[in-house]
Parts: C-alpha cells; sequence; structure tokens
C-alpha cells in the first residue's frame, strides 16, 4: 500500500517508513507539513529515508493523505482555499470511527502535524460537551478518587454548572 | 487498555515520554527519534508536566490494538480540555482529584484563555439596560439574567474587562471585580483617596492587566480644580489584585475638564479627555496610563477632516488589539456613514489607518448608531451593535455588510463582548454571586420599566 505522488524533477522525494514496514514516497513539500519530518530534513546532509518506528502504516497513510490535500491546497493562493480546506478537513473528520481517530491522533501528535493535531482534538473535544461528570469518568476510564464527601463539597461551589 | 495510573498521575516529563517510545519500538528504533519532540513540543509539556514524573507513562497502543479516550497522552487530554466551556470544566472537576488539579492550575487556566482568544471562541455579548445580561455569541437567543456582586445603588457602570474579568463599580464607589463565567467575583476595598468636599472633582477610572506582574491593575483618580480655573490637584492610585492593596502614582499631568469612555489596548488604559488648554475651551487628547510602568503618555490622534454640511461624533474603543477610532458622520439626525479608523503602530501618529466605513444600506438597513466590538481574527469579521438590539457581522475581506441579527432582550445602552474564562479573582473572599440567584429570578419579573437609553 505504497503510494507515489506525481513529480517534477525539482522535487525531493522522502522515503518515509511506518512500524509495519509499510513505506510512502512523498514530496518534501508534503511531508514537511509535519514539524517533526520537517526538523529532520531540515537537518544538513539528512537522508530521504525516515524511519517512524511509532506509527503504523494505515495511520500514516491517513496522515500523509491530510498533508498532501494542505500542501497541494496552499500553493494556489485563491480566497476561496480556507472554505475548501475546511469543507476538506469536515469531510476528513466525519466518518472516522472512535478506534482510528484516537490513533490517528496519537500518529499525528508524534509527528507534531499540529495543524492535523487542532482538527482531531477538536473533534474529540465536540465529542464530550455538555456531558455528566459520571460520562466522562466513563469516556476516559477515570475511576473517582476523592474521598466521602469531597466531591459533593465540589459540586456545592459550582452548583449551577450541574443543572 | 488499562490507563487508570494516568489519570491518577498527571505528568509525565519529556523523558519519560521519549524513553518509553524507544523501548516500546525496540527493533526499529532510529537516532533521529530524539527530534520528533520539537523544541515547542517539549516547551508545551513541560509548562504541564514538570512537577512528579509519572512512573508509568502512557504507552502508544501497538496499532492492532483498539485505541480509547483513555489511550490518549495526558498532554493531549489536556489539549481537548482546553477547548470546552468553563461550565463543563467547572463541572467535570468533579471527575477525578487530577482533573480537579488541572482544571484549577494556573497553567491550565491561561492555556484555556489563549485559546479561546486565538480562535475567539467562547465569547460572550454583555448587555446593559437596569440589568445586566449575557448573551452567547453562538446563540444570540441565549440571554442569561447575570447578578452582578455589586448593590443597585444609583447604578452600574462596567469600567472596563481584561480575560473574561470585569471591573463593576456602582456610584456609591462600591468596586468588584468579577468574573461572570465562573460566577466568583472579589470585592474592591475603598480606596484612602482624600475627597474633597466642596470641589467639583472628575473621577477617572480604568482596568487592565499588567503582564510583567501578572497582576490585574485598577486605576482611580480624583480629580478637581483650585481656585483659579488653571489650577488644579489630582490624586491617582492604583488597585492590585494580586496584593489586594492600593498604592499611589504619579498625579496625572492634565487639567481635565471631561472625560469619555476610556478603553484597554494592549498593557495601557486610554482616556479620551478634554484637558484645559491656555485658557482656551477643553482640548481634547488622548492620554495612556501604561498598567506595567504607571506612567502617563499621551498618545497621538489623526488629523481631522470635515466633510461639508455634516456633523459627526468621535469614539474611541479597541478594535483587534488596536486603538480605534470610531466616527460617526450624520446629516441632521441621520447617520450618513461610520468611520473606523486604527492605530496600526502604536503610538504612531502615521499609522493611523482608515480600516472602513460602513453606511446604511440593504442590509444593515438604517440605524442610530453602530459601535464596533470585537475583531474575529480568524474569521476577518468585525462584530458591530446596531443601535443597541442588533449584531451586525462585517466582513473584512469581502469588505460588506454579511448580516445583521435581531439580538434577544430590550434595547440597551452598554454592550461589550468579552471572552469567558476561567481566571480567578484569588482571596478567600472569593464569592459565589449566585447566591442570590432566586432574587434575581424575581427582580427579573418585576422589571416592566422602559430600558434606558443612553445617546452614542
Amino acid at each position: 500500500m505504497s503510494s507515489s505522488s506525481t513529480t517534477t524533477t525539482t522535487t525531493r522525494l522522502l522515503m518515509l517508513k511506518a512500524s509495519d514496514g509499510v513505506t510512502f514516497e512523498v514530496e518534501e513539500a508534503v511531508a514537511t507539513k509535519l514539524g517533526a519530518i520537517n526538523n529532520m530534513v531540515e537537518e544538513e546532509g539528512s537522508e530521504d529515508l525516515i524511519c517512524l518506528p511509532n506509527v503504523n502504516g494505515k495511520f500514516l497513510g491517513m496522515v500523509l493523505e491530510w498533508c498532501k490535500k494542505h500542501a497541494n491546497n496552499n500553493t494556489n493562493s485563491d480566497k476561496g482555499n480556507d472554505e475548501v480546506n475546511k469543507w476538506w478537513d469536515k469531510e476528513f473528520v466525519m466518518d472516522l470511527d472512535q478506534n482510528t481517530l484516537y490513533h490517528l491522533l496519537m500518529a499525528a501528535d508524534y509527528l507534531s502535524g499540529t495543524e492535523l493535531v487542532d482538527l482531531l482534538t477538536e473533534k474529540v473535544a465536540s465529542m464530550i460537551r455538555g456531558k455528566k461528570v459520571e460520562e466522562i469518568r466513563e469516556t476516559f476510564k477515570i475511576k473517582s478518587d476523592f474521598l466521602p464527601g469531597q466531591e459533593e463539597e465540589i459540586r456545592k461551589k459550582n452548583s449551577w454548572a450541574f443543572e | 487498555m488499562e490507563l487508570n495510573n494516568v489519570q491518577q498521575c498527571m505528568v509525565q516529563t519529556t523523558e519519560t515520554i521519549s524513553l518509553y517510545r524507544v523501548h516500546a519500538s525496540v527493533t526499529e528504533f532510529d537516532k533521529r527519534e530524539t527530534f520528533l519532540l520539537s523544541v515547542e513540543k517539549r516547551k508545551k509539556r513541560e509548562t504541564f508536566l514538570e512537577e512528579n514524573p509519572c512512573p508509568n507513562p502512557n504507552p502508544i497502543p501497538n496499532s492492532a490494538e483498539t485505541a480509547t479516550m483513555a489511550s490518549l497522552p495526558w498532554d493531549i487530554i489536556v489539549n481537548i480540555l482546553s477547548r470546552l466551556s468553563v461550565k463543563d470544566l467547572l463541572r467535570y472537576r468533579c471527575v477525578s482529584k487530577p482533573l480537579c488539579s488541572l482544571i484549577d492550575g494556573p497553567d491550565f487556566i491561561k492555556m484555556h484563555l489563549n485559546h479561546s482568544m486565538e480562535t475567539n471562541s467562547h465569547l460572550s455579548l454583555i448587555r446593559a439596560d437596569l440589568e445586566l445580561r449575557s448573551v452567547d455569541l453562538d446563540n444570540l437567543d441565549s440571554a442569561v439574567l447575570l447578578n452582578p456582586p455589586v448593590n443597585e445603588g444609583l447604578g452600574k457602570d462596567i469600567v472596563g474587562h481584561c480575560h473574561g474579568l470585569l471591573l463593576v463599580t456602582n456610584r456609591d464607589g462600591d468596586t468588584a471585580i468579577w468574573n461572570p463565567a465562573t460566577r466568583k467575583h472579589r470585592k474592591v476595598p475603598i480606596s484612602d483617596l482624600k475627597e474633597n468636599p466642596g470641589k467639583f472633582e472628575i473621577g477617572v477610572v480604568g482596568f487592565g492587566y499588567d503582564p510583567v506582574n501578572d497582576d490585574y491593575k485598577f486605576l482611580r483618580m480624583i480629580h478637581y480644580y483650585g481656585r483659579d480655573i488653571s489650577s488644579f490637584h489630582s490624586e491617582v492610585k492604583v488597585y492590585s489584585l494580586k496584593t489586594n492593596t492600593w498604592k499611589r502614582v504619579a498625579d496625572f499631568p492634565y487639567n481635565v475638564m471631561h472625560c469619555a469612555n476610556g478603553v484597554l489596548v494592549g498593557n495601557s488604559w486610554h482616556w479620551m479627555l478634554g484637558i484645559q488648554y491656555q485658557y482656551s475651551s477643553a482640548f481634547e487628547i488622548v492620554v495612556a496610563f501604561d498598567l506595567v510602568a504607571e506612567s502617563y503618555r499621551k498618545i497621538p490622534l489623526p488629523d481631522k477632516k470635515k466633510n461639508k454640511g455634516q456633523s459627526y461624533l468621535t469614539t474611541m474603543r479597541e478594535l483587534g488589539e488596536w486603538l480605534c477610532l470610531v466616527t460617526h458622520h450624520k446629516v441632521g439626525e441621520m447617520v450618513d456613514h461610520v468611520d473606523i479608523f486604527v492605530m496600526k503602530e502604536y503610538g504612531v501618529k502615521e499609522s493611523w489607518t482608515k480600516l472602513f466605513s460602513v453606511a446604511p444600506s440593504d442590509v444593515a438597513g438604517s440605524f442610530e448608531f453602530a459601535m464596533p466590538l470585537a475583531y474575529l481574527r480568524s474569521v476577518h469579521q468585525v462584530l458591530f451593535d446596531l443601535s443597541g438590539d442588533k449584531l451586525m457581522v462585517y466582513d473584512l475581506k469581502r469588505k460588506r455588510v454579511v448580516s445583521v441579527k435581531e439580538i434577544s432582550g430590550p434595547q440597551c445602552d452598554l454592550s461589550l463582548v468579552y471572552v469567558r474564562s476561567l481566571l480567578g479573582v484569588g482571596g478567600s473572599d472569593e464569592n459565589n454571586s449566585e447566591k442570590k440567584a432566586g432574587e434575581n429570578a424575581d427582580k427579573s419579573k418585576k422589571q416592566k420599566q422602559q430600558p434606558s437609553r443612553k445617546k452614542k
């Protein structure tokens, strides 16, 4: 499942190798949307092969798909570009199942893809807005560690927020 | 994944994270791994994770494993939480001790505030007639009656606001720093500024943030004339929220005849003043008080251009961190157009630039006044208070009014946009102004009087 991009002779190509050995050949301009990759290629004498031992091929592929879209859209400075990107981002996160969402988020975070992390954390945040305390405990698998009475005390302090 | 321990231990050091990742991937560890945590990210992590090291860092789950929200590293969870509303966060304090101390922590509070300001989220409109109401900008029908922490007195006033803290005062001098989003406030002790009965006084006030001392300051000036009109006396004191004390600062250097509204821009409070100038009538200037240096500075104004047959009225505002002059040009009683000027380079006269003009149109209709409320940087829009009962959205890119919406509730004489934040007001006298909720609801029913309207 390796993907290659159409290239011109001047574009540097990078090989990104995922934890499961899957390799992606991508243009530098696409891969450097990721802060971590950008840091590496800015190093003098950096190699074209970059191993990413903590990212699985499936999620690396998705991260790169996002990068490619955003790198392409940023090159033509159309006015409506922002909207195109926003629309595309919305579609990108809309149908993600939770497992993929979290894996993708961790991959994006690991690769310092700041904008993608923003997009995905916002998606997760939208899933936990307006919830009850018990629902948050369930979602994050957190057990209350308050002593008896303590929680009640904290609730009382901002009782209006529980209405 | 069994990761409860991660929640119990709020903190991981950068080292433990990267070390763990190395172990988790022994086979293909690459020396470039270490670069994966950029300087910026390191800083971000260290800010939150510098205390106790976590014995069981959160591992990156193997892709074959099912990831849940609980699998996420702590700093991502912090990032997610920083996007939630103040109300949600105050509720989620009850989830666990680590979450409670995170949400109460100064670093998180700042992170939450910065995120809100960068993304123009969690904004509310405050409207005042006889009561104060808060309207969520995302839902203009959401007017909620607020319960300000100062007594009715002879009327309330919001002097200024900064980072979600409002400085409210009444005509009796009762003053408080108030966070309407957390419903917490702190009464400002009465200053010992000497009143001088029998003399004509001008009370001048200001409020803002001093980033050097990480402090919120409230300034109060007593200014009165001597026997001779050109002689005057002023005494200025600054209250610090951090120390909860007043101190005297340099006297005001101008002989103030009248003082219009004040605005906070950057770290300085600005007044538009009429001053006594060589026995002539009042002369208009803008004076800034630097909240860090605690000193005064005169701010240059652009040259006035008069249009034939038009009268105009200039008001000072803050817009997108610029000092802003809003000039209403009128023909007779009708608004012809409104000019929005901003000082792009602080303190430089030549940098005053006309940002745009608004005129009555098919979209905007005709209006009594249009006052800019906020610049939403992320969408390049300026919000306007239109005649006190509508919210107008002006698109800076398309250079036109894109929408006008009715705001629920009566026409108001004051509107401002503030960001809902978690900022505390400190001290043990931090009170919950919600105590009088019942009383408040009562009041709203009774209140049938005509709302007062101030001419702009």
